[in-house]
């Protein structure tokens, strides 16, 4: 399989490549959106006028590299025009550009490509330029070699595959120096060597952030709409609440914690802006950093991310919440199940608030018990919206309230069909919907699946059931923890050997 | 006036002006006599509300009143036929972007390769011997957005939209080259890039040998995309010494993040390279495609709007979510309007008018009742010069397709008049192809 560099992944190689975060990357691809990633092997292309882009952005980058002194002494081992440099230079900037050693093949189509130039400078321009719109550069190639009917994937492959889910980025020194010594496909304990440190490193945070945004939608709490008329929410707020949410996320994962510790979390980390949004006391809080702040029963916030303001921001109406977006939420994304979109010819409107609808609640009421008996909104709002009631202690801001329009907020939720039980449940509040959550195994599995779709980039969940169930075993051994389902992806099968189309 | 050359690497007049010139003396033989145009603007968007899209105290076709809606295009009545009322093949699609510009829809996708108006008309002028350096110019600011699609289709990539450029500062780039590096000069540049692109197919092609079918046509896409920039490389590399209007530098790409939110701006710094690239005649297809088929984030501060269409305007569901939505549409008759206006005011590089005379304008949506989610009535409204393709009136046209029944009404008749518009004969491969003896452009768009 060819996978090739998303646009973020693009964004954040080439820094790395050239040691030097002011490298220019120009916006060159729109990634699709296939289940909230930007991972799709099948939809990341290279097409139309990508090509053009390509080159403008590689050359525009050759020259800065070269001109610029401090980057230049970093990529290039020695600047003279002779063979020995010019072969030094291409394998060594050619090793990391391609993550993998530069065949012989290629190291002379190089050569050739530099010695058409007339100095050290333009020759490495060109061949910085080059290996910029190079096929080894823009995609992962995960193609292996052949064996008894099985392609165990090199060393390289594994190496960058393994980067890429934990860092967000191209192999660093060390990794690719352990790839030196892998034999092909490496063993477990050799990637696990290198899995153990980068897991503990700082670099796993963007990853495992890249991961949580495209599962949980944190990104909608910049691009969903908000009515300035009702309320203004700041970017310092929206970075505020994306803060908390970071830091819960990564405290989590570095204190082995599972998916369910996120969802009942007894705990938050406030800053003193968010606290005093909250309306929490924020007394001995940091003015921009994040303290972890005990969350008592009965306390002024729900338990858990799903009370997190970035979620609830991003799922509501630009002016109230939505309890259909939450529940789809919640549906889709942690139960795993499918809701269908609206069917052609359907008048989707709501009727404006009564007197008898006050709530944002009884507005949705509409959707689950509407007036008219023949409505085909029930069908599927009863999967969304009774679950997003459950939200409704909170608007669509995620301000925490007890009435609204002077009637008194009903925060209790029902997930029909919640398990492979077909068994409907009740909750009272979000805390108690968090708990619910947090102890289902559905949403384990669930969130074990988006993860594994997220790192092979490839949606095989009903054809790939041994990698599924590979996964399942490996990550039930370490309790669900957000590091054993990481590992135990890893761990499958998947990751370094393939057996079809290539 | 600049030298393109030496400012922007592109190709010049002199070699611009030849292939249109033999268009417009007929002489190629796959292209249709009578008035026809030299490039095709798409203007695309979402559907909209039907009942306050549509003209009302309708007399006769050139006798209405613009809606509040459509208002703004009362300024450029002359140049327009307002179309409704035509239904797609697929009436009972939900989201509509392979709908709007195939003739096909979401049924069709993956099971037929689908093609829309703007790849087929780009693909027939290649065809028929038009060369330019870029056969169609895509560009839209976040039009995947929401997991959405855009309506642009080539029938290569297994069902896939085709990608738009939504950075200004790309698309210049693209249309219009960088500055070449300090001390080199474009004989050096092209040479060079020449070599790279050389290298990087061999590598591509190499590459492909290992690979089984799947991932092989991965990699041929990324070829034809190179085979593109090649032939753009090869006519900025023989260009005469032409002259063309080099357009200001857009801002830079900062001004536009986060994208979600500048979508709007990005997308008219984007229409202005457009109408640059048809006056150097750079490309003879372009589109502006606002959005996604699933959300177009509006950021508005003085019409004070702040949502996304398709969630909020569309499906919220409030009248004050309409009266939006109404709002907004005016905003994007507005530059619908701009566009035209701005057409009609660009004189063609070889004296012969202004670019409105020989462009063809196309406003189409993705949908045709967006807030039920149907295609039975799509709205498209179309604009050239007063001499141009279309027949046009001075009070304007409004033409309400309900009066005929489908397949008659069919909105690919009216895409398939973008094909006649642009000279191609031949519609076979493109839309329906169970169309028979409706596989005409509609009768009374043209003059």
């Amino acid at each position: 399989m060819l996978r090739r560099l998303s646009a973020t992944e693009l964004a954040a190689t080439l820094p790395d490549l050239f040691g030097d975060p002011t490298v220019s990357v120009a916006a060159v691809f729109q990634d699709p959106s296939v289940l909230g990633f930007h991972v799709d092997a099948n939809s990341l292309l290279v097409q139309d006028l990508n090509a053009d882009q390509l080159m403008s952005n590689a050359e525009a980058i050759a020259q800065w590299a070269v001109t610029t002194p401090s980057v230049l002494s970093r990529i290039a081992p020695c600047t003279t025009t002779d063979d020995a440099c010019q072969t030094k230079f291409i394998t060594t900037f050619g090793k990391r550009a391609f993550r993998a050693p530069v065949s012989a093949d290629r190291l002379a189509a190089y050569k050739q490509l530099f010695a058409a130039e007339a100095s050290f400078s333009a020759g490495a321009q060109a061949v910085i330029a080059a290996m910029l719109q190079s096929p080894y550069f823009l995609y992962k190639t995960e193609l292996g070699t052949a064996s008894s009917g099985t392609f165990p994937l090199t060393p390289y492959e594994v190496a960058t595959s393994l980067s890429y889910l934990l860092t967000g980025s191209m192999p660093d020194a060390t990794l690719i120096a352990a790839a030196d010594t892998w034999s092909t496909p490496p063993t477990q304990a050799q990637v696990d060597v290198q899995l153990n440190r980068l897991i503990g490193g700082n670099s796993v945070q963007t990853a495992l952030m890249n991961f949580m945004t495209g599962w949980l939608g944190l990104d909608r709490l910049y691009s969903n709409a908000k009515d300035n008329t009702v309320y203004t929410l700041t970017d310092g707020q929206r970075s505020d609440m994306m803060g908390e949410t970071t830091n819960l996320v990564v405290d989590t994962f570095n204190s082995n914690g599972t998916v369910g510790d996120l969802l009942n979390a007894d705990h938050s980390f406030l800053n003193q802006s968010l606290a005093q949004f909250y309306g929490i006391s924020s007394a001995g809080l940091g003015a921009t950093s994040f303290t972890k702040v005990p969350y008592p029963l009965g306390g002024p916030r729900d338990r858990g991310i799903l009370a997190h303001a970035s979620v609830l921001n991003g799922y509501s109406r630009p002016d109230i919440s939505s309890p259909t977006q939450r529940g789809h939420l919640v549906r889709s994304r942690l139960l795993c199940q499918n809701v269908s979109p609206p069917p052609p010819n359907l008048d989707t409107k709501l009727q404006d608030p009564t007197a008898n609808t006050p709530t944002t609640r009884a507005l949705y009421e509409q959707h689950v018990h509407p007036t008219d008996p023949n409505s085909p909104c029930p069908a599927c709002h009863t999967l969304m919206d009774p679950i997003g009631f459950g939200f409704e202690s909170y608007d669509g801001f995620g301000r925490h309230r007890s009435s609204e329009n002077g009637s008194p907020i009903d925060p209790s939720a029902t997930i029909v069909q919640a398990g492979t039980s077909g068994m409907a449940i009740q909750t009272a509040d979000l805390t108690a919907l968090g708990n619910y959550l947090a102890g289902s195994d559905d949403v384990k599995t669930c969130n074990a699946r988006y993860w594994a779709y997220f790192a092979y980039g490839s949606v095989s969940w009903d054809q790939d059931g041994c990698t599924y169930d590979s996964i399942r075993q490996s990550a039930t051994a370490g309790a669900y923890s957000l590091k054993s389902v990481l590992t135990a992806i890893v761990h499958a099968p998947h990751f370094t050997t393939r057996v079809q189309d290539q | 006036m600049l030298n393109r050359r030496k400012f922007v690497g592109s190709v010049g007049a002199g070699v611009l002006l030849a292939p249109f010139i033999s268009l417009l003396n007929g002489d190629k033989p796959a292209r249709a006599a009578g008035k026809k145009a030299k490039r095709l603007l798409l203007f695309c968007s979402m559907g909209t509300n039907p009942v306050l899209w549509s003209p009302t105290a309708v007399t006769a076709e050139n006798s209405f009143t613009f809606s509040p809606m459509t208002q703004p295009l009362s300024a450029i009545k002359a140049n327009t036929i307002l179309i409704e009322g035509c239904p797609s093949m697929n009436t009972g699609d939900g989201h509509g972007a392979p709908d709007g510009l195939t003739g096909l829809g979401y049924g069709q996708v993956g099971q037929v390769p689908v093609i829309s108006v703007d790849q087929f008309i780009a693909t027939g002028l290649t065809a028929s011997g038009i060369n330019v350096p870029i056969p169609s110019l895509l560009l839209g600011a976040d039009t995947t957005a929401l997991g959405g699609k855009n309506m642009f289709y080539n029938g290569k990539n297994g069902g896939n939209c085709m990608s738009t450029i939504g950075s200004p500062m790309s698309a210049f780039t693209t249309a219009f080259g960088g500055a070449l590096p300090s001390g080199m000069t474009m004989d050096v540049v092209m040479k060079r890039r020449k070599s790279i692109l050389d290298l990087v197919t061999t590598e591509i092609t190499g590459l492909q040998s290992t690979l089984g079918s799947v991932e092989k046509a991965k990699l041929d896409l990324h070829l034809a995309s190179i085979r593109q920039l090649e032939n753009k490389l090869t006519q900025m590399s023989s260009a005469g010494a032409g002259a063309c209007s080099k357009p200001g530098m857009p801002p830079a790409d900062s001004m536009f993040t986060p994208a979600e939110t500048q979508t709007i701006a990005a997308n008219v710094a984007l229409q202005n390279i457009i109408l640059a690239a048809f006056a150097c005649d750079i490309t003879r297809v372009a589109a502006i495609h606002y959005g996604s088929d699933q959300k177009l984030q509006v950021n508005l501060p003085a019409q004070s709007l702040n949502d996304d269409q398709h969630g909020g305007f569309i499906h919220s569901g409030a009248a004050s979510n309409y009266k939006n939505l109404v709002t907004f549409e005016q905003y994007l008759a507005q530059q619908f309007a701009s566009l035209v206006t701005t057409l009609g005011t660009m004189p063609e590089a070889d004296g012969s008018g202004m670019l409105l005379d020989n462009t063809i304008v196309a406003w189409c949506r993705d949908m045709g009742d967006s807030v039920a989610h149907n295609q039975q009535s799509m709205r498209f409204v179309l604009a050239s010069g007063t001499n141009g393709y279309l027949k046009t009136d001075p009070n304007g046209r409004y033409l309400d397709m309900r009066k005929m029944t489908a397949p008659a009404s069919r909105h690919e008749r009216v895409l398939l008049s973008l094909c006649d518009a642009m000279g191609l004969t031949s519609f076979k491969g493109f839309g329906d192809a169970s169309l028979g003896v409706n596989k005409t452009p509609l009768p009374g768009i043209a003059s």
